[in-house]
């Protein structure tokens, strides 16, 4: 059974240990996808259950103290919600909040921090003394640092440097295999790092089944708003310019078509 | 011209220098990039070229105009954009943000909606002059920071991450209005970027590591150097790779082209 299911826009789930991407342009309604899955929003369609429950039903008022504490919502601008005065306390209060004993506190703060590339050093640091790239990190630690069952990710790797961005899923480490992931994210580079991957197009979802396949369906990902792997834009770049190519096909076999169509186009 | 020379700067007496003894320059007309990973510097680069901070050492100028003596003159011909639109915006209606900065300086009426249309316009905001700043999407906020600072008509313009939160076509969109701004207005432009396609897009780039200029020139000298890249945490750009792949197939592409110039080159239309 998922740990969490979306049932309204045609339907999202996740399971424990298990990383799901939503991939959308910006405008496509991640963002409020995000807050809906994180109880921080009745859903307009549908609802969203936890363990097969919608925790919201019973209240006949919608309260944020009531959402359940088992999700949680990294924001897009987490940077700007950093707070306490040093890193370390910044991290660790989400922890301290659910009640977590220091020493394990103490613990998930260090590997958090670790996971997400910040050295021991900036511990005693005030979050506000460090560079736009370096705040996100402290804001993804804080997430990472709470074990939450399900982790919502609404574009996280905003501001982070190209390796970071490449090696994301190594930020997530202390949470794999346990905690259940959605990442939405606006690059297709982004989304085939999960373990599945939903396309999101005007508020609505739609699973995309296999990883490969993502590639594959490159006109309808570009009519979204969503930026291509660079041979799908020189696909459709010829495409347009009347070079016969297939609709499909990987990155690696659209690069092929390419070449054996140009050469097609100037034999003889 | 903007002259960072020999700067070290900490920002705190016990921290260890942001950057130190970096040598930066901005041509008029010039589109210089700064890359580097997360820390390396950047931003602080930026707060030095637009006076918000003076160097403990070395010095900075902006068309001779030395920082420490000068700062709010500095300031005027210096516009930045910051990594994050939400801390840059106080007005609540689009238009009042964009005209704040050209009322502060007591314009004639007529001057300041002059200036705004246009700088909405160079964003792509036109229209939305009565909308309501703080309830746009992020990338939006970043339009109107920017069209804000562009009604200050400043002589260089410094976009620290301005398309972050932007989708790829807007992204590149506005990035060709800027360049059509600083063609019309001959002024310099530095832009500090993650994003390899716009580095590969600037005339010079700096590349920042631990606070000191690493490496410096073309963008394809620098991006194209696999080991800088590695030092640096770059990316290649993508175009980059799928260029040579072309070329050791037999196909008729230069490296270290765009996917435009790519298609141009095997379809000429
Ligand atoms: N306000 C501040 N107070 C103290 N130290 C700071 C402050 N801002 C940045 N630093 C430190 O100075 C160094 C350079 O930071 P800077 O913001 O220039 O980096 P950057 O290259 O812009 O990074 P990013 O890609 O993350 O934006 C980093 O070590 C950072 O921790
Ligand atoms: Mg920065």
């Amino acid at each position: 059974m998922p740990i969490l299911e979306h049932t309204g826009r045609q339907g999202l789930d996740v399971g424990p240990g298990e990383i799901v991407s939503v991939l959308g342009a910006p405008g496509s309604g991640k963002t409020e996808l995000a807050l809906e899955l994180a109880f921080l929003k009745v859903p307009s369609h549908g609802e969203v259950l936890l363990r097969g429950i919608n925790p919201l039903a019973q209240r006949r008022f919608f309260q944020l103290s009531s959402r359940p504490h088992d999700v949680t919502l990294l924001v897009q601008n987490a940077e700007d919600q950093l707070f306490a005065r040093t890193v370390y306390d910044d991290v660790a209060f989400g922890p301290r909040h659910l009640g977590v004993a220091e020493d394990e506190v103490e613990r998930r703060v260090i590997a958090a921090l670790e996971a997400v590339g910040l050295g021991v050093g900036v511990r005693a640091r005030s979050p506000f003394a460090l560079s736009g790239g370096e705040r996100r990190r402290v804001a993804l630690a804080g997430v990472l640092a709470m074990e939450p069952v399900v982790l919502v990710l609404d574009e996280p790797t905003a501001n982070l440097d190209p390796q970071a961005r490449n090696e994301f899923l190594r930020f997530l480490a202390p949470l794999r295999g346990k905690s259940a992931i959605v990442w939405l994210t606006d690059s297709a580079r982004e989304a085939t790092l999960a373990d599945r991957i939903y396309l999101l197009q005007n508020g609505m979802l739609q699973p995309v089944p296999a990883r490969e396949a993502l590639l594959t369906d490159w006109r309808r990902l570009a009519e979204a708003g969503i930026e291509l792997p660079a041979v799908f834009q020189l696909a459709r770049a010829l495409d347009e310019r009347g070079l016969i190519l297939p609709p499909e096909g990987t990155p690696e076999a659209m690069r092929q078509a390419i070449i054996n169509a140009w050469c097609e186009s100037h034999a003889g | 011209m903007i002259a960072i020379e020999d700067a070290t700067y900490r920002y705190g007496p016990g921290d260890e220098p942001a950057v130190r003894d970096v040598s930066v320059s901005v041509a008029p007309g010039e589109m210089v990039g700064i890359v580097g990973p997360n820390g390396s510097g950047k931003s602080t680069l930026s707060r030095l070229m637009k006076g918000l901070i003076v160097p403990e050492a070395g010095r900075v100028t902006v068309d001779g105009r030395d920082t420490r003596d000068d700062a709010l003159g500095v300031r005027r011909l210096v516009g930045l954009v910051f990594q994050n639109p939400d801390s840059q915006i106080v007005n609540s209606v689009v238009e009042d943000e964009v005209a704040f900065g050209p009322e502060n300086l007591g314009l004639p009426a007529s001057e300041i909606r002059r200036r705004v249309d246009q700088a909405l316009d160079t964003v792509g905001l036109r229209g939305r002059e009565r909308a309501e700043s703080h309830a746009q999407s992020m990338a939006d906020k970043q339009r109107i920071a920017l069209a804000a600072v562009l009604a200050m008509e400043p002589r260089y313009l410094i976009l620290d991450e301005p398309t972050a939160w932007m989708e790829p076509a807007k992204r590149t969109h506005l990035l060709e209005r800027i360049r059509e701004w600083q063609q019309e207005t001959g002024g310099g432009l530095v832009v500090v970027t993650h994003r390899m396609d716009e580095a590969r897009a600037c005339d010079r780039l700096y590349g920042m590591l631990h606070g000191r200029v690493d490496v410096e020139g073309f963008p394809d000298r620098v991006l194209g150097d696999a080991e800088v890249r590695r030092r640096l945490a770059l990316d290649v750009p993508e175009a980059y790779a799928l260029a040579e792949s072309l070329r050791a197939a037999g196909l008729p592409v230069q490296p270290g082209q765009s996917v435009d110039v790519l298609a141009e080159e095997l379809c000429p239309s």
